[in-house]
């Protein structure tokens, strides 16, 4: 803070080690508060990137889902009435970037999809292409931060938030869920999300996430919002609300239609028109305000400053180990003690 | 009287004519389809019996009663009207009588309900009206009373008197009840219990547990029977719902219809024991009639598990294909996934139940009807186990916040025509196809294989071909083969009662070589 006109006088160290001093007045004005204005300009300048990925079999309304989201049609699914869906027989991974703003805010968004996830007949190891393309997008930002001459914005393409969609059966998680689950928590953020949820009613809707909260509790499942990286009390309470919320239970949909003179995202049945955006009717509001109004901040700041940080911890462990052992084996165990 | 009504017992010179109707009749248990060949002249004598019935009441009444009671499987309705109009839609529709019945009091019908019947031609109103004199005193009195085909002195001395096979027929298999084995298959989830219910309206998985996170990790395909007996109108059916939980819950599900293709084959096993054997008064019928086949609504049409499955089983059941959980689907978007769903089940080559065609002669009505159900295929539907309020009335649905389903609602999901087709119409159609078609290829297949063992074994022990009594006795040791083998030990007994039959299909089976 270079901007400070006034020395401080001398009876008013104590305001250095006592923060709940708040109220001691300044002698002026002293632009403190200015910062805020000189990062906002800043990141204005640079923009945001945000990568997302989303999860889950076929069929499911991924990509509907994400062009919701960012109202827009940012999802690799083109929009022409003959398009044809096929399954491939692998999992690939597909990614597009889009650049939207908003407000004189840019966002470099990419998606992240996973075509053939869960849709063959066995699906053992599916999650491997997953976790190899996360741990890849790991490597390369590791690879860049331990340069000697360092780029000064390091491109992000770590996975921020994985989005994984569980069919709305209405009775428990599937083994596969929970394989994918499990491994997956480990190294990013996942938030689980019920898929095409019109189709369960409210009752069965409150039952079915109480028994996946049941199940991701009984094996140890961690999903975002973590427990563990609660700063303070006025995040815990914040968390807590969204903890019993999650999954959210979400409905997609990319076309338009009248209700009581308003345009609004629907789906139009015969029985009536489901709002995406209402909160009575489908969590969808909840799941956008968690992903991108609120938290997705956070989102980046956990994937940075927890899943980044273990994966380079375990990285450099291997290479010490790699390095020492023929060696010195005992020192580089001393070494990787100290280096956790 | 005479001239009108040709090919009926009214023609005596021609017993032929009426057998083919009599013969058609006499198998047991198909009560269902009536004579066809008398169908054809109803529409002929409509006018000149709607002239008689309206003046004799009495007569009427009998229609009414006819209309409730077709000859075959009744079933419990859910709403009488409806069970009125679906009347219609069977392929038995009685165009004569429904026209005629109208003007019948309710109260009517109650006094006849006990009394089994079959329907009688025409011609008999006509000669119950022509001859109204009261049973000569050398006749007993007919079992069959009002219903009776033949009621007067001059009938007795014409006919032979045959024409009441079709009451015998029908008040056998009334007595004896009717059996149907239902299989549901598909992954967990897709409300295939809730359709049960909601078919049959009983709650036949009101004890069901749901396992806990550990146990369903290391779950296999079962395979569960529920075995329920239902009862309308004095017609009883004895339903067995075949259900496979755990079917494509795994990560890993190759094979996992395995255990369901070998359930089906044991069945037919199990028939073809008690069907070649000494005893054959009670033979149960365990063989599974239909499999109701769901397929997921969230995906792109057939997944490659469905694919697999369908074509494991299709040569060995009627496979139903059923669009589950149909309310999370907009009306285009059903029928974009039905015409998908159609064209894979072509592309893959996989032969699902197909409705009979109807005859030529069938009204229009019939046919368009017979035309919306082919291209219904797969069914959309919605199940439901609670009973909502919608504009004032009670109604099987499900209520959600924007709106409520009703499952027997045509306009909302294909329930309705699921369970026509299902329990109405073509009920004995399916068994029927069963019956003829997949279990007599299994039939074939194992005595094929049997005689291919047979005749293996004869070779190998070099017995002389006039010997044919001799079968090989498994206690030669050279048989390289332990499963032919077992077989053939198993098989022993009934090879040494059906060598006759045998012999000949190797004839035959020669001969084609």
């Amino acid at each position: 803070m270079e901007g400070q006109p006034v020395q401080p006088a001398p009876e008013e160290t104590p305001r250095n080690t006592n923060p709940a001093n708040v109220g001691l007045e300044l002698f002026g004005y002293v632009g403190i508060e200015a910062v805020l204005d000189q990062m906002r300009i800043k990141t204005m300048k640079t923009g945001f990137e945000f990568n997302l990925m989303v999860v889950g079999q076929s069929g499911l309304g991924k990509s509907t889902m994400v062009n919701t989201l960012f109202k827009s049609k940012v999802s690799r699914k083109p929009t022409g009435p003959g398009y044809e869906e096929h399954i491939p027989k692998t999992v690939q991974l597909q990614s597009v970037t889009h650049i939207i703003e908003e407000k004189g805010v840019k966002m470099k968004l990419t998606v992240t999809d996973t075509p053939g996830f869960g849709d063959q007949i066995n699906n053992e190891n599916c999650w491997d292409p997953i976790i190899k393309y996360i741990n890849e997008q790991y490597e390369k930002y590791l690879r860049e931060e331990i340069l000697i001459s360092r780029k000064r914005k390091i491109p992000d393409t770590r996975v921020h938030s994985c989005v994984y969609f569980v069919p709305p059966t209405g009775h428990w998680l599937r083994p596969l869920d929970l394989e994918f689950m499990r491994r997956l928590s480990k190294i990013v953020n996942v938030v689980p999300v019920i898929a095409k949820a019109d189709t369960l009613t409210l009752e069965e809707r409150a039952e079915f996430k109480q028994r996946i909260q049941k199940d991701l509790k009984a094996h140890g499942i961690s999903v975002y919002p973590q427990e563990d990286f609660d700063d303070n009390p006025d995040d815990r309470i914040l968390n807590d609300k969204i903890r019993d919320k999650i999954p959210f239970a979400v409905v997609g949909a990319d076309k338009e239609h009248q209700v009581n003179g308003k345009r609004v995202l629907g789906r139009k049945t015969k029985w009536g028109i489901i709002e995406v955006e209402n909160p009575a009717h489908c969590e969808f509001p909840l799941l956008r305000d968690l992903l991108i109004r609120s938290h997705l901040q956070d989102l980046k700041d956990i994937t940075h400053n927890v899943h980044y940080e273990s994966y380079r911890v375990q990285r450099l462990n291997e290479s010490n180990r790699l390095a020492l052992s023929p060696v010195n084996g005992l020192l580089g165990k001393d070494e990787v003690e100290s280096d956790l | 009287m005479a001239a009108e009504c040709e090919g009926g017992p009214a023609a005596p010179g021609d017993p032929e004519e009426t057998q083919p109707c009599a013969v058609e009749q006499a198998v047991p248990g198909e009560g269902a389809s009536p004579c066809l060949p008398e169908h054809a002249e109803e529409p002929a004598e409509t006018q000149a019996i709607k002239r008689f019935l309206k003046e004799d009441s009495e007569e009427a009444e009998l229609a009414q009663f006819l209309k409730e009671f077709p000859s075959g499987e009744s079933f419990r309705k859910v709403e009488l009207e409806e069970g009125k109009r679906a009347h219609g839609q069977g392929p038995v529709d009685p165009g004569v009588f429904s026209s005629v019945a109208q003007p019948i009091a309710d109260e009517l019908l109650d006094e006849k309900e006990l009394r089994p019947f079959s329907r009688p031609r025409p011609l008999d109103f006509q000669q119950h009206i022509a001859a109204p004199a009261p049973l000569s005193p050398s006749r007993p009195r007919s079992p069959w009373g009002k219903l009776d085909p033949y009621d007067s002195s001059e009938d007795d001395k014409e006919y032979v008197g045959f024409a009441t096979l079709p009451n015998q027929v029908h008040r056998k298999s009334v007595k004896k009840g009717f059996d149907f084995t239902l299989m549901v298959a598909g992954e967990s989830g897709l409300g295939k219990s809730t359709l049960v219910n909601s078919l049959f309206l009983t709650d036949m998985y009101r004890d069901r547990k749901l396992l806990s996170a550990e146990e369903r990790i290391t779950q296999t395909v079962e395979i569960t029977k529920h075995v329920v007996d239902i009862e309308e109108k004095g017609v009883k059916l004895r339903l067995t719902i075949v259900d496979t939980p755990g079917f494509g819950d795994a990560v890993n599900n190759t094979e996992c219809w395995k255990p369901v293709a070998d359930y089906i084959d044991q069945q037919f096993e199990q028939y073809f024991r008690d069907e070649s054997g000494l005893n054959r008064k009670n033979i149960q019928d365990n063989r599974v009639h239909c499999c109701l086949y769901f397929i997921s609504p969230f995906g792109h049409g057939l997944r490659p598990l469905d694919v697999e499955f369908m074509r494991a089983l299709h040569q060995r059941v009627n496979i139903v294909p059923i669009l589950a959980k149909a309310d999370t689907l907009t009306p285009s978007e059903v029928e974009r996934k039905k015409s998908k769903i159609r064209e894979e089940i072509e592309h893959y080559g996989i032969r699902i139940y197909q409705f009979p065609e109807c005859d030529s002669d069938e009204d229009e009505d019939f046919k368009l009807q017979d035309q919306a159900l082919k291209e219904s295929i797969p069914f959309a539907v919605i199940g439901s186990n609670t009973v909502v309020e919608a504009k004032g009335r009670r109604v099987r649905g499900r209520l959600y916040p924007w709106g409520i389903v009703e499952v027997e609602n045509p306009a909302h999901c294909d329930f309705v025509k699921l369970r026509t087709m299902l329990v109405k119409t073509h009920m004995q159609d399916l068994k029927d196809v069963t019956r003829e078609t997949h279990y007599e290829n299994y039939r074939a297949q194992c005595i094929q294989s049997m005689t291919r063992m047979v005749v293996k074994e004869r070779n190998r022990n070099k017995l002389t071909r006039e010997s044919g009594t001799d079968f090989p006795i498994p206690a030669i040791p050279a048989v390289p083969d332990s499963e032919t083998e077992k077989l053939i030990r198993e098989k022993d007994e009934e090879l040494r009662r059906m060598q006759e039959m045998l012999q000949k299909i190797q004839r035959q089976m020669k001969d084609s070589h």
